[in-house]
């Protein structure tokens, strides 16, 4: 009896080890094709700016200067230390320069179906910018990086424990 | 057979073998080569499965024991035990279980642990509390005890205790000179780092100083020991001091901002309370802090609604509305503004029991819970996108909460009658003609995005100079503060991070009376829920504290008292005049009418569907094909 059960834990657990390379050699099997153009798994979604080179940005710039006059080529990301916001299915934003800063905030808002009491900042170049004044050609004018863009981080408050 | 397979072995090669060897089992065992019969009887009678088992069905005598092939001696046997069913601890099996939910409160589930020493019942287990700590609370619990009934006894526990003391301190400094070997020493100390276990050059070599159980947490937990902090806070006195409005000159005595400073109501942590709603923590040490700093807001409004700006603090029995105030603080489920509410109020803002604020948070759920207090009757508006709408304040500001919001809370019975005056009108002062209500005015903000921003240390400077300033909710990362004060670039603070026994809650009482051996479980609670007489002591922080404008966190929320609607037309013109002309960019703007893009304001005046904070789906993954096109935004 003694014999026959000890038998019987050394068979089960060799099906189990049986079972356990079969999953493993199935996972190999789906392991993801890594040709994607980013590293996904990592968890960094990486920045327009590290997506796109210099010179290429500053020429989308140029371009779209161009086809559009009176429209101001902004980039607005969610900031990488941000956990309770959702990210946005694009971040290339031609917006019209006689709108206000305060106008384009209430859009964003409302892209991410936010709750009206849901803490939301806008922030450009580490600076709080809403303002109900301030047109968006204006802010263009004074905020704007070297490549011609003008990139806007979203964010919301952390707890603090 | 047996020869012919072991000779063709040694002919064939071996796949082939294997082949003969099969196709032999075959012939004696399979009968394929039978014409197929459809009702074979013999075939349903023949079960493979049976091949080779032994049948012990017919055996003489009784079985035997089980033993190992080839011993003698049988396989050991559990000892047979008679079952007592009805011993005292089976017959009380489960009895109290849910007592904490069932019952009404008066008994902790830690005092049903009868398996446990009296004494030890609720004590932290060896995670928390090692055995000199335990020791400790033994010697504190029973001293008297066991000096006149069993001096040697007594005489054991204190060289155990002092063994221990040295143990540790033994262990401690090697571990400080393995540390200091290794260079993991600062130069200098940094008391504003999280991890409070680094340690620098300048620190002495700490010890385990046996000062009773409170010192002793603070040590196990690794919080900085409050002393501590309390030498670094100087004050730099060129510029003079700005504290809630309050301007103190550069030569005025340290004494008397101190006595300023120690005159403001202080929330720190408290540990053993009543749990949160039944069955959750009983502290809030770890996760409470930002709700204390909302706390000590709010107890900072309510000192300038009910007694007057710049309160100063008597240090005498408290009485009167300083009593009532200190009341509504209380960590129990019947105060209005206690831990439990707050915490509880945060479920209907998607934050669970025990999980961090945000600045924003806390001030919403002081939102809501301003509506139940007819007796200060405190109008609370968060102004958010970093624009103050006038036309919003002064909606919020004039419309009275509804009736039903009140009735509800009370019939809920959370809430003390005694806090709200019979009729469900504003009690003792007379409104104002216009209806205006006090009002405290919270902005959010998120001055940058890891630190915070240098350009706004100007406009962060004329706000303590405000007379309507109630300082601000903030903090450093991770570790909330309530900015009170500023002295040129030092932010001075009331700090939650001090964990001091609750003043109400469950007290276990050593047992004293043993009838029939049962103990009485009732005598052994002491509740003092209703407690008589405060002690405020433990309310007012001793210390000055401050830190560097660089450390604080970009995430912040400051907030104005306006008693009247004149206070607050002053409010405005001085925001106009110095606060947002201070700094470039502001940092929020004033607004007379709301935009006409914003939704209609609806201000919060009680009973609402519960906010449903819904979880947010990602727009799936940004689509990086996508960045050759524009989206245009009309």
């Amino acid at each position: 009896m003694w014999v026959e059960s000890l038998s019987w834990e050394a068979a089960s657990s060799a099906v189990q080890n049986q079972l356990s390379s079969a999953l493993s050699a199935v996972s190999q099997l789906h392991r993801p094709a890594s040709n994607h153009r980013m590293a996904l798994n990592t968890g960094h979604i990486p920045t327009f700016k590290e997506r796109r080179p210099f010179h290429a940005r500053e020429k989308d710039v140029q371009e779209i200067k161009r086809q559009q006059p009176n429209k101001v080529p902004v980039i607005i990301e969610r900031f990488e230390g941000e956990r309770s916001l959702p990210l946005m299915d694009r971040c290339k934003f031609l917006v019209p320069d006689h709108i206000t800063v305060a106008e384009l905030m209430h859009i964003v808002r409302r892209r991410l179906q936010l709750h009206p009491e849901q803490a939301f900042f806008l922030l450009v170049n580490e600076k709080s910018v809403v303002s109900n004044s301030m047109t968006m050609s204006e802010l263009y004018q004074k905020e704007q990086d070297s490549d011609g863009f003008l990139y806007v981080v979203y964010t919301s408050q952390p707890a603090f424990g | 057979m047996l020869l012919c397979t072991t000779s063709s072995r040694s002919i064939w090669p071996s796949a082939s073998a294997l082949t003969s060897v099969v196709s032999l089992q075959r012939s004696l065992h399979d009968r394929s080569s039978v014409p197929r019969v459809v009702d074979d009887h013999e075939k349903s009678r023949w079960k493979v499965k049976d091949v080779g088992y032994n049948f012990r069905y017919h055996q003489n005598g009784i079985e035997q024991l089980p033993r190992i092939p080839g011993c003698r001696v049988p396989v050991q046997r559990p000892h047979y035990k008679e079952r007592d069913t009805w011993r005292e601890s089976q017959a009380r099996f489960g009895q109290n279980d849910y007592i904490d939910l069932l019952g009404d409160g008066s008994i902790h589930p830690a005092q049903l642990q009868y398996h446990v020493p009296v004494w030890l019942r609720g004590f932290p287990g060896q995670h928390r509390a090692n055995e000199l700590v335990k020791l400790i609370h033994y010697r504190n619990l029973y001293k008297e005890k066991l000096q006149n009934n069993s001096p040697r006894r007594w005489h054991d526990l204190q060289k155990r205790i002092k063994y221990l003391l040295m143990y540790h301190n033994y262990n401690k400094q090697d571990e400080i000179r393995n540390e200091r070997d290794l260079g993991l020493w600062d130069e200098k100390p940094d008391y504003f780092y999280k991890d409070k276990s680094r340690r620098s050059y300048e620190d002495l070599v700490v010890r385990v100083v046996d000062v009773g159980m409170d010192m002793l947490e603070s040590y196990v937990t690794f919080e900085t020991p409050f002393q501590e902090l309390q030498n670094y806070a100087l004050i730099a006195t060129e510029g003079g001091l700005d504290i809630l409005g309050k301007h103190f000159t550069a030569d005025s005595e340290i004494e008397t901002i101190r006595e300023y400073i120690t005159s403001r109501l202080w929330f720190t942590y408290r540990r053993g309370f009543h749990p949160i709603g039944g069955t959750g923590p009983a502290s809030d040490q770890g996760w409470g802090c930002m709700l204390r700093c909302a706390q000590m807001l709010l107890g900072e409004v309510l000192l300038r609604r009910h007694i007057g700006l710049h309160y100063n603090w008597k240090r005498e029995k408290p009485s009167g509305n300083y009593e009532k105030i200190l009341r509504m603080f209380l960590d129990t489920k019947n105060s209005l503004y206690s831990i439990h509410l707050i915490a509880q109020m945060g479920v209907s803002e998607g934050k669970k029991v025990g999980e961090w604020f945000g600045p924003n948070t806390a001030a919403q759920v002081l939102k809501k819970l301003c509506v139940f207090d007819t007796w200060s009757d405190v109008a609370v508006h968060v102004a958010l996108d970093n624009i103050v709408v006038r036309e919003d304040v002064e909606l919020m500001a004039t419309t009275m909460p509804s009736d039903d919001a009140v009735k509800l809370i009370r019939e809920d019975g959370k809430l003390d009658h005694s806090l709200i005056p019979s009729s469900l009108s504003s009690g003792d002062f007379e409104r104002e003609a216009d209806n205006w209500r006090s009002l405290l005015l919270i902005v959010p903000l998120r001055l940058g995005l890891t630190t915070i921003n240098r350009c706004y240390l100007p406009a962060i400077q004329e706000y303590f100079r405000l007379p309507q300033c109630t300082g601000i909710i903030g903090g450093r990362p991770n570790h909330a503060l309530y900015f009170i004060g500023i002295t040129g670039e030092k932010l001075l603070y009331l700090d939650p991070h001090f964990c001091q026994q609750s003043l109400v809650g469950p007290r276990y009482i050593k047992p004293e009376s043993f009838v029939d051996g049962f103990e009485s479980i009732n005598a052994t609670q002491e509740d003092n829920a209703d407690l008589k007489e405060i002690d405020d002591t433990t309310y007012h922080c001793p210390t000055v504290l401050g830190m560097a404008y660089d450390q604080v966190d970009p995430s912040l929320a400051l907030t104005f008292f306006c008693r009247s609607r004149d206070e607050f037309e002053d409010l405005s013109r001085r925001l106009k005049e110095t606060l947002l002309t201070a700094s470039s960019p502001p940092l929020f703007e004033q607004l007379q009418h709301r935009p006409s893009y914003w939704p209609k304001f609806e201000p919060y005046i009680g009973v609402k569907a519960k906010i449903e904070m819904k979880e947010f789906h990602d727009m799936g993954d940004p689509n990086y094909d996508s960045d050759d096109q524009f989206e245009v935004l009309e």
